[in-house]
């Protein structure tokens, strides 16, 4: 096996940035949506009638608190594909 | 390095991280059939029953990585430092990817204990809406157990890039996969917590929880697809 | 194991262009297709006012998917999309159902197998190689070879082309549906978020709006985790069965495994394939 070079060591690193920006980035919109879903759950069991305005308001919810995933979707692949 | 190192060392990890969700997430289950037997003592065959159902399926993260465990263990005996890194992130994918799972399994296990301790009545609908909320929320173990046999199987040619790839594709599936199956179970428990109170809303209840289950998983699809890029084009 | 790594694929030119195609995926998409298409014929050959068990087999699905269409979209916005929707739904429900199949054939063959050798000693011979790798081989000359021999079917939807295309397919009707309801003005205007106004000639500065490149990126990766849920969830399941019954062959583990991720992971994602579809069509209406 050759030795190292400089820039194979960067774009190296920049692909094991690139898999634990994802990795880490979607633990919290996971937890996050999750919660979302759950409490709107709850709230169809009180009031069932409300079931359309409920899963809107769930729905652009969650693609709210999924921003931060696309955010290190973005930042991933930049580092796979840019760096 | 030793590839027979290496495949142990996948086992270990696979394993080792892979028992932690599902022991919580059971242990869980647990403490809430004991709290609804505190309630209820006459319906302790029914909560015996649930609890059983409830802690099988949630093991399922945990069995999943031990199969990959005995799979690192027995068949990997693949030649040359890049199959060492393969076993390894093998490993790092599927052991650190059943943690969420294994934990979130458990949540609505528990509050469907709840609701038997408050209404046994309730305990067939019950049943069916935690099987179904579990059984949804092992998506993110089954990606990252797709993600690391993936990993596996592949021989690929020598270099340092890949290596660093390899490994970033195992952090990105395995730790992508917390969150999500976290997230999934806490669909899934305040669900079984409405089941429990009103078991005649149970339908669109599934129908909304499996709705909020999927969008929860979109960042673990993310992940699949970073660590596939990562595995097969870069 | 090979049969993960092991991809049939036919390569030709057309103009200069390089195509490949996997054939069996082909073929099996074809097949989900002439089924679907029978059985629609089936159903509605002979409509009665009291259906039969068929018409009501039918009826049932179909009223399923329109309750949710509508309870989603609206009564008239609803009715118009129900088609597409249904199509959809039982299109990707028979595409994930249809991998069973050879599975439930070979478990018959091997059952029908084992009770034979049991009673005539000539129907095959076990092959025992350590617990794990214990197996009942069956005699060719037996008349239920054939349910062995059966050819091997594949899901279209384990294959991300079929996924992909299905998922461009609804990402189409959505912009095209949301362009013809709102003008196109209006639809643009909903990629620019709030920092910088939109309206008037504010809306030329969409080059400079951090939010607009934002908002192009969150509709293009709703495609690919909206086409990549369904092949990770199919393609997850076959890899279990593969590796559950590399490590017990031809036991009943497999068999249990693949009536859970065959049947109900099947018509679970289809029906979570098909929500999100409405969804996003609701979310730009």
């Amino acid at each position: 096996m050759e030795l190292i070079t400089g820039e194979q060591f960067v774009k190296g690193l920049a692909l094991l940035a690139a898999g634990i920006s994802m990795g880490f980035g979607a633990v919290g919109p996971g937890i996050g949506e999750g919660f979302v879903a759950g409490k709107a759950c709850e709230a169809i069991g009180r009031r069932p009638d409300e079931q359309a305005l409920i899963t809107k308001t769930m729905i652009i919810g969650q693609a709210i608190s999924e921003t931060t995933g696309i955010y290190a979707l973005v930042v991933s692949l930049i580092l796979i594909f840019v760096v | 390095m030793d590839v027979m190192m290496c495949t142990v060392l996948g086992a270990g990890l696979a394993i080792g991280l892979g028992a932690i969700g599902s022991a919580i997430g059971e242990g869980y289950i647990a403490m809430n059939a004991m709290g609804a037997l505190g309630r209820q003592p006459g319906a302790s065959q029914k909560i015996l029953r649930l609890m059983i159902i409830g802690q099988a399926i949630t093991e399922t993260a945990a069995i999943f990585a031990l199969v990959m465990a005995l799979v690192l263990l027995f068949g990997g005996n693949g030649e040359g430092t890049m199959k060492a890194v393969t076993y390894i992130a093998a490993g790092i994918a599927i052991g650190f990817g059943t943690i969420g799972s294994g934990f979130g399994a458990g949540l609505p296990g528990g509050s469907a204990l709840k609701g038997i301790g408050r209404n046994p009545q309730n305990s067939d609908a019950l049943t069916v809406q935690m099987i179904i909320g579990q059984a949804v929320t092992q998506t993110s173990t089954i990606f990252a157990l797709t993600v690391s046999m993936i990993l596996f199987t592949l021989s690929p040619e020598l270099s340092y890039l890949k290596m660093a790839a390899l490994i970033g594709a195992a952090f990105a599936m395995g730790f992508g996969a917390i969150g999500p199956g976290i997230g999934d179970g806490i669909v899934a428990k305040n669900a079984n917590e409405a089941v429990g109170k009103s078991p005649q809303n149970m339908g669109l209840l599934t129908r909304t929880m499996i709705i909020g289950q999927a969008i929860t998983e979109t960042t673990d699809i993310y992940s699949l697809v970073v660590a596939l890029i990562l595995i097969f084009v870069v | 194991m090979d049969k993960l790594t092991h991809v049939p694929i036919i390569e030709f030119s057309v103009m200069g262009y390089n195509v490949s195609l996997n054939p069996v995926i082909f073929l099996m998409t074809y097949l989900v297709i002439a089924v679907l298409v029978i059985g629609a014929i089936a159903v509605t050959r002979r409509l009665k006012a009291v259906p039969g068990t068929l018409q009501n087999f039918g009826e049932i699905l179909y009223e399923f998917i329109e309750d949710v269409t509508v309870g989603t979209l609206g009564e008239k916005d609803g009715k118009s999309f129900v088609p597409l929707i249904f199509t959809i739904f039982i299109f990707v429900l028979a595409a994930n159902w249809i991998g069973i199949l050879p599975h439930i054939t070979q478990f018959l063959g091997m059952i029908i197998g084992v009770i034979h050798h049991a009673f005539t000693g000539n129907g095959g011979e076990w092959v025992i190689d350590g617990i794990m790798n214990t197996q009942f081989r069956p005699n060719p000359h037996t008349f239920y070879y054939g349910l062995f021999a059966f050819p091997e079917f594949q899901e279209p939807t384990r294959s991300i082309n079929t996924d992909l295309a299905l998922g461009l397919i609804v990402f189409a009707v959505v912009h095209i549906n949301a362009v013809r309801k709102n003008g196109f003005l209006d639809y643009f205007r909903g990629y620019m978020g709030d920092i910088i106004p939109s309206h008037g000639f504010w809306i030329l500065l969409f080059p400079i709006n951090p939010f607009f490149y934002l908002n192009v990126i969150s509709e293009v990766s709703s495609v690919v985790s909206h086409s990549f849920r369904l092949f990770g969830n199919i393609f997850g399941g076959f890899m279990i069965l593969v590796i559950v019954s590399s490590l017990v062959k031809y036991m009943l583990i497999p068999v249990g495994l693949l009536a859970f991720f065959g049947l109900f992971a099947g018509v679970v994602q289809a029906f979570v394939f098909t929500m999100l579809a409405i969804t996003y069509i609701g979310q730009k209406n």
